[in-house]
């Protein structure tokens, strides 16, 4: 339990000692007076966040500007002090095997702290995100972290296996081009085997009969060559002939370069529009909607829509998608290729320069030093350019010299070859032994490869199985627990909306898994006939705020239950649009099933905390109860002390206040007590919109009944308490004139009247409420008998004995 | 921590149960995952990486028998 807190210059507190004496604290304070800046500092000291801020506002308040915006002072602290005086602080980790230590790792993800915001997140959130919500009280960080890994692990494969493909593709690429085949195929062994017989059939050599035979055949190749030994050079022509007629061969770089161009202009145009085109989310949740057929309904607002306009507007989007994807892929496709070329280019240039280092030829050596400065010039600019990242297509030209150089080496070479006799069989026999060369340089590999990936296949495969069953089995879990938590949540629901009117034929609260997709929480309840329905559907704010409640309270419960340092419950001003007989069952719920622990509420609803001070006595329990009276810059929040309306009455009183004070003091003390009185005599009374009712609204209403009632037992009361109900009336005017407003005409009101009006007031209190129970006198209905007393029966009134 | 190792458990032997139950995994690959569990290995990477290749290779040896 917390024995003391002090806050130094955090958020709105620049400094505040409260001693909490191991109590549950109760703080009443209007808005803006610094409510929740107490409960930023209990949360920052237990978990070292405030969960309602982002990073960012979190550095804006806590470092930038402690304590709020004027202070001079940096000097931030919280210290929370607990009953074995071990202190939990902000500054300081706190000692081994303390309290504070053990709560400060216990409760370290914040889930005994409930704000109103969180809670209407938990209503409001798509299934997804409230399991967010809900995950930090479900212990499935472990398997959490395990799926996460096995995903990396199925990615981690994938990439390997993209890398393997693009390197098996390039390699066949080689054995492609010199077997003349399809580049863009894919090339069996059966197709290697057929195009390197056939040559051997034009050259009369055997066949080989698979691929092992390859070396016999090299052999036999390179025997034809060694006799043919006195045309070695006219051969080395030959060579350097073929590979430029392979270069030339090659796709032209100028054409691929415009294609390049094309494409970059194409994609341009769509991806300055991209943002306008599509949202991937928005898109997969329409696809989604769509497949599954549910069109009335929204799937993120839950209205009502028209679909048919839905989904046209989602296929032309889709439409859209297409054509950025195309332009993007066919873009992407045309920078591969660019690359692919110009890497074959330098290639067969260095080949090419094996051949020729002999021969001395300036015309060739100058050739490949232009193809390579080319290419390396352009290949280097185009990995740099996208339309992300550039305006304007700036990718170096293809060198128009190059091609006329090519020709003109070409011509040269051709002259030269055709002194040889037979030249197609020396053309044949080089092209086929180069093609043997290049397949046993490049097939073992392509082996080794392609085991890999089939390797690498069938480890994502049982990855995949792993991640997928894991998934699978973890939502059966996850269901267990919503199962085990949806009987407290009802429970607990129950008590605040007992189904004993037609109004509140609630409950059925119901969380469920989605089968498809990650985490889930699908929130659903029954509402009269309606089962398993979306709440928001059919429930009105307040069942709203009191069902998040409930199914925060729920968890905090079975937190509780594994955690014995789960015991201090904070709830900030979690309750704004639930009615005072709703409200007053929370603060019973609280009451009755949180014992034991140390709640920790603040409102600024000064009726609730004046219902909880009442049920304070009825369960026996001692409350630490605080008002802020007042916030400024300056001090922060200024607390008054445990001080109910009579304490601070009282209190005016001994210290002999001005008159205005009491008389305003005076004033909100009746206005409470006969809020309280309409609730238990069953007051019909005029309703008001904001549902605030003043002195003005009840009392003449409330003295009317009193007097004229033929209710006997009113009458009785009546006459009981005649002077105080006769007198209070003229007394009003003094509330009236120095209590709201200030009138120069009441200055003349004695200190004295003021006094009398403030005891009769006090008279009144005690004539309607049981500090033995702590209960107003209430009208009870018992076998058609209107009987008129408190709880204990301590105060009770006979009806009148002349209608009796 | 423990009702978070409960679950945990409770989860992978479920999963496992299931992968032998279809067929998917033999025993062989079961145990592999069961180490890595043992040694706190199931979050890392690289042993889980391996692991998966290992495993892949066990299924090609079964096959190839």
């Amino acid at each position: 339990m917390i024995k003391q807190l002090t806050i130094k210059n955090i958020r709105g507190v620049k400094r505040l000692n409260i001693d909490v004496d191991k109590k549950p604290m109760l703080v009443f304070g209007e808005n803006g007076k610094g409510k929740s800046s107490i409960i930023d500092a209990i949360e920052w000291a237990l978990t070292g966040k405030i969960s309602h801020l982002s990073e960012s506002g979190l550095n804006v308040s806590i470092e930038k500007h402690a304590h709020h915006i004027s202070s001079t002072s940096k000097q931030k602290e919280v210290l929370i002090k607990f009953d074995d005086d071990s202190v939990l602080s902000t500054q300081v980790t706190p000692e081994k095997n303390t309290k504070a230590e053990m709560f400060r790792s216990k409760s370290g993800q914040g889930l005994n702290i409930l704000r109103r915001s969180q809670l209407l997140l938990a209503i409001c959130a798509k299934p997804k995100d409230r399991y967010e919500l809900l995950k930090p009280f479900l212990p499935l960080n472990k398997i959490s972290d395990i799926e996460y890994t096995a995903q990396k692990v199925i990615e981690k494969i994938d990439l390997e296996m993209m890398a393997l493909t693009t390197k098996i593709r390039e390699q066949a690429m080689q054995i492609s081009i010199r077997l003349e085949l399809d580049t863009n195929a894919e090339i069996k062994g059966k197709q290697i085997l057929e195009a390197i017989s056939k040559m051997c059939n034009t050259l009369s050599i055997k066949q080989p009969t698979s691929l092992d035979d390859l070396k016999e055949l090299k052999d036999t190749l390179l025997d034809e060559v060694s006799a043919n030994s006195d045309k070695a050079i006219i051969m080395k022509y030959q060579n350097i002939l073929l590979h430029l007629k392979q270069l030339k061969e090659l796709q032209p770089v100028h054409a691929q370069h415009e294609q390049l161009k094309r494409s970059f202009e194409e994609y341009k145009k769509v991806s300055s529009n991209k943002d306008k085109l599509f949202n991937d989310v928005v898109l997969k949740l329409g696809q989604k909607w769509i497949s599954d057929g549910n069109l009335k309904q929204c799937p993120l607002c839950l209205n009502e829509i028209d679909y048919q306009k839905v989904v046209r507007e989602i296929n032309e989007r889709l439409e859209n998608e297409g054509v950025y994807i195309t332009c993007k892929k066919s873009y992407l496709d045309s920078v591969g290729n660019i690359k692919q070329l110009l890497k074959s280019w330098v290639e067969f240039c260095t080949q090419l320069s094996g051949l020729v280092k002999d021969l001395k030829d300036d015309g060739v050596v100058n050739f490949i030093s232009l193809v390579e400065a080319t290419s390396a010039g352009m290949t280097d600019n185009s990995i740099m350019k996208t339309p992300e990242s550039t305006d304007t297509f700036d990718i170096i030209e293809w060198n128009a010299e190059i091609d006329k150089a090519l020709i003109r080496l070409i011509s040269k070479y051709e002259s030269l070859v055709k002194s040889i006799d037979n030249p197609e069989k020396i053309v044949t026999l080089t092209k086929l032994l180069e093609a043997v060369k290049c397949i046993e340089n490049h097939l073992p590999q392509i082996n080794i490869d392609s085991k890999k990936f089939l390797n690498l296949k069938k480890a994502r495969e049982c990855a995949f199985q792993w991640k997928d069953t894991l998934e699978k089995r973890r939502k059966l879990e996850v269901q267990t627990i919503y199962d085990s938590i949806k009987d407290l949540i009802n429970d607990l629901y129950g008590k605040i909306h007992p189904r004993d009117t037609r109004s509140e034929l609630v409950g059925g609260i119901n969380l469920a898994v989605r089968e498809t997709g990650g985490g889930s929480a699908l929130l659903q309840a029954s509402f009269h006939e309606k089962k398993n329905e979306d709440p928001r559907s059919y429930y009105s704010e307040s069942h709203l705020d009191t069902l998040g409640l409930c199914i925060f309270l729920a968890l905090y419960k079975k937190e509780a239950e594994n955690n014995k340092y789960m015991r201090v419950l904070v709830l900030d001003d979690v309750l704004t649009s639930v009615d005072s007989p709703h409200r007053k069952r929370v603060a019973e719920l609280l009451l009755a099933e949180f014992k034991g622990h140390q709640i920790i509420i603040t409102t600024h609803d000064i009726v609730w905390f004046n219902d909880i001070i009442d049920l304070q006595k009825k369960h026996g329990v001692s409350f630490k109860n605080l008002t802020i009276n007042d916030w400024d810059i300056e001090n922060g929040p200024m607390i008054l002390g445990a001080k109910t309306y009579l304490d601070e009455l009282k209190f005016q009183i001994s210290m002999g206040a001005d008159k205005s004070i009491i008389a305003g003091c005076s004033g909100r003390f009746l206005e409470m007590i006969l809020n309280k009185l309409r609730y238990s005599l069953r007051m019909a009374i005029e309703a008001k919109n904001d549902d605030k009712y003043t002195i003005g609204d009840i009392w003449p209403s409330f003295r009317s009944k009193i007097k004229s009632s033929k209710e006997k037992f009113l009458i009785g009361f009546y006459e009981s308490n005649r002077s105080i109900v006769e007198d209070i009336p003229l007394f009003l005017s003094i509330r009236n004139d120095n209590g709201c407003h200030y009138n120069e005409w009441a200055e003349g009101r004695s200190s004295d009247e003021v006094k009398d009006f403030a005891n009769a007031i006090i008279d009144f209190y005690n004539s309607v409420y049981c500090s033995n129970c702590g209960d107003y006198v209430a009208k009870i209905t018992v076998r058609n008998k209107d009987e008129f007393y408190c709880r204990c029966k301590n105060i009770s009134y006979l009806p009148s004995i002349s209608l009796a | 921590m423990e009702a978070e190792n409960k679950l945990t458990e409770k989860v992978i032997t479920s999963t496992l149960e299931e992968l032998i139950l279809e067929k998917k995994w033999t025993s062989e690959l079961i145990e592999k995952i069961e180490v890595l569990l043992k040694t706190n290995a199931l979050t890392d990477v690289s042993s889980v990486y391996k692991a998966f290749q290992e495993i892949s290779a066990a299924k090609e040896k079964t096959s190839d028998d």
